[in-house]
């Protein structure tokens, strides 16, 4: 569904992409993984044929994406970061007008059917100036879906709503996936990604650093984490002779809290053995294995 | 049906924003407020003022014809018109690609010469009929005030149309700087400077006939028919809406509507 090679970007001197690959099969649920100012949103401008690249190839659906004058012509949908509409418009009418803008006629019943599945049927006589940021992300999904594409764009639909409006868009995400819609999603809400995709790309500074299907990725990544949580807070030299065992490989303190990424799961009897030979009270100890966030920061910090 | 959809949702916006009443109640005023002005308040005024002062050096420093009213009125809009004309739709393409708005039209298939021609279609319509009706409105009122002196309705028929299309130039031109950039209230600004500095270069090098003001220098005439010149002036107006038009398309394809 989407094919890119070699996409490069300037913003004046700024290199806001850099060489940039990935694939996208049909049916992925992709996570496009960055912090914020990785690119993330340039690439998608540019797969959405809404913003020119400096160079590369970006097939959509077929279709070159980086040649695309209208981005209608690719036939997908799209959900900015931050959808804006006419305030003064209902949604009810909002949906009608992105419908005929693609040359359809009104169809009420398939409003009524996206305005039913976005939870919006109830407010669909209302102005979209008054909705909240969760309703309006939820307007925007069901525009994106006006002209029932099979690839969708979705950036950050989730990054700016609180715990209840995240849910409902992780829940229209995953309604997307089993209708067998293509779904790429950009996202530094980590958990998101774990919860509902099954292929994971990571954007570091605008260069794809990690591209591959999600249990792969945890897979290659398996690397156990011990949580120690102690008593009192531990001196300086007690977590230096810590990073000295040979089986770990990092050392993160959270105050009374010890976060430690070990080379393997034999690594907890030797920690066990140095905090009784130190004759630490321990108050908790678990294992735990590196999440998608570990992995993210870890190709973070690699760069 | 895209088309139409543009359209109407251009007309809901002129409506719903109250683009069309502001437009509609400020020239109105103008129209209605020039005969009051001259045959109520300002023979009053001058009376306090000069206590002494003879009936006929009076009407000498007043407007008590109906030509006079309406030219009067011309004169008006030109000065206080073109601002609220230029305020009211400096956001027609500016504020749209400052707030987004139309980036879900375009990704379902909205065509950039539709968004930029069903606002001149719409926005440029109601310039040319409120512009009519107004002139109208001063017509009457004035011809009630100081009696009817122009024959016919036709020849301010044409003034109200010529200065419609004037406007309509106008319009075409805050579409064009909307889509140079994002900040209305500087569209607004740029679009009144250049209303005002090319309407007194053509004064100043005497070629008003070849530039869109002459429209309303042709409107203030008031005259039944034609003259030659009407007609290349309308052709050079017409000329360049059509190449502002074209050139907001050409501009608004090549803007990246997600740019931050």
């Amino acid at each position: 569904m989407i094919n890119v090679r070699g996409l490069n970007k300037h913003f004046g001197n700024f290199q806001a992409l850099k060489d940039v690959n990935l694939n996208v099969e049909k049916g992925d649920i992709y996570g496009f993984i960055g912090h914020n100012g990785a690119g993330k949103s340039t690439t998608i401008s540019i797969l959405t044929g809404l913003a020119k690249a400096d160079s590369g190839t970006c097939i959509v659906n077929g279709k070159d994406a980086c040649k695309t004058v209208n981005p209608s012509d690719l036939g997908i949908g799209y959900l900015p970061e931050d959808p804006s509409f006419y305030k003064w418009m209902t949604a009810r009418e909002t949906l009608i007008y992105l419908l005929e803008s693609s040359g359809k006629k009104n169809n009420p019943v398939k409003i009524n059917e996206i305005l039913e599945w976005v939870g919006l049927e109830e407010s669909a006589g209302r102005k979209v100036g008054g909705f909240s940021r969760g309703m309006k992300q939820r307007l925007g999904i069901g525009a994106a879906l006006i002209n029932d594409p099979q690839l969708l764009f979705l950036d950050e639909p989730s990054s700016a709503l609180d715990p209840e409006g995240r849910g409902d868009v992780l829940r229209l995400i995953k309604d997307l996936r089993d209708m067998g819609k293509t779904v790429f999603f950009s996202t530094h809400i980590l958990s998101d990604v774990e919860r509902i995709c099954n292929k994971v790309g990571i954007l570091v500074n605008g260069r794809i650093v990690k591209e591959d299907r999600l249990e792969v990725i945890q897979e290659e990544n398996i690397l156990p984490i011990y949580d120690i949580e102690t008593d009192i807070a531990l001196k300086n030299n007690i977590v230096e002779d810590i990073e000295k065992l040979k089986c770990v490989k990092k050392v993160q303190t959270f105050d009374k809290r010890i976060q430690v990424l070990t080379e393997s799961h034999e690594c907890g009897k030797e920690l066990y053995r140095f905090f009784s030979d130190k004759d630490l009270n321990v108050v908790s100890f678990n294992l735990r294995k590196n999440d998608l966030e570990d992995i993210f920061l870890e190709e973070v910090n690699k760069k | 049906m895209s088309m139409t959809s543009t359209l109407k949702k251009d007309f809901m916006d002129g409506i719903r924003n109250y683009k069309f009443l502001i437009i509609f109640a400020g020239f109105m005023f103008f129209a209605l407020l020039t005969p009051i002005m001259n045959k109520l308040v300002l023979p009053g005024l001058l009376k306090s003022q000069f206590p002494g002062m003879d009936q006929e050096t009076m009407n000498s420093m007043l407007v008590t014809t109906q030509i006079g009213n309406i030219r009067g009125y011309l004169g008006d809009i030109f000065e206080i018109g073109m601002i609220i004309v230029s305020f009211t739709f400096c956001g027609a393409i500016a504020m749209e690609i400052r707030e987004y708005t139309l980036i879900l039209p375009v990704c379902s298939g909205k065509r950039y010469s539709e968004i930029i021609l069903s606002k001149m279609i719409v926005f440029g319509l109601s310039l040319i009929l409120v512009t009519t009706v107004s002139i109208l409105s001063n017509y009457l009122y004035s011809g009630i005030l100081f009696g009817f002196e122009i024959d016919g309705v036709i020849p301010v028929l044409k003034a109200g149309i010529l200065q419609g299309l004037y406007m309509v130039f106008i319009l075409s031109v805050i579409v064009f700087l909307g889509t140079l950039m994002r900040n209305q209230i500087i569209v607004g600004l740029l679009t009144l400077i250049f209303a005002y500095v090319s309407r007194l270069l053509g004064n100043l090098l005497d070629i008003n006939g070849f530039t869109p003001a002459g429209l309303l220098i042709e409107a203030e005439k008031l005259e039944n028919g034609s003259a030659a010149g009407l007609y290349i002036t309308t052709a050079i107006t017409i000329g360049l809406i059509v190449v502002f038009v074209a050139a907001s398309i050409l501009k608004l394809r090549k803007t990246d509507l997600t740019r931050r």
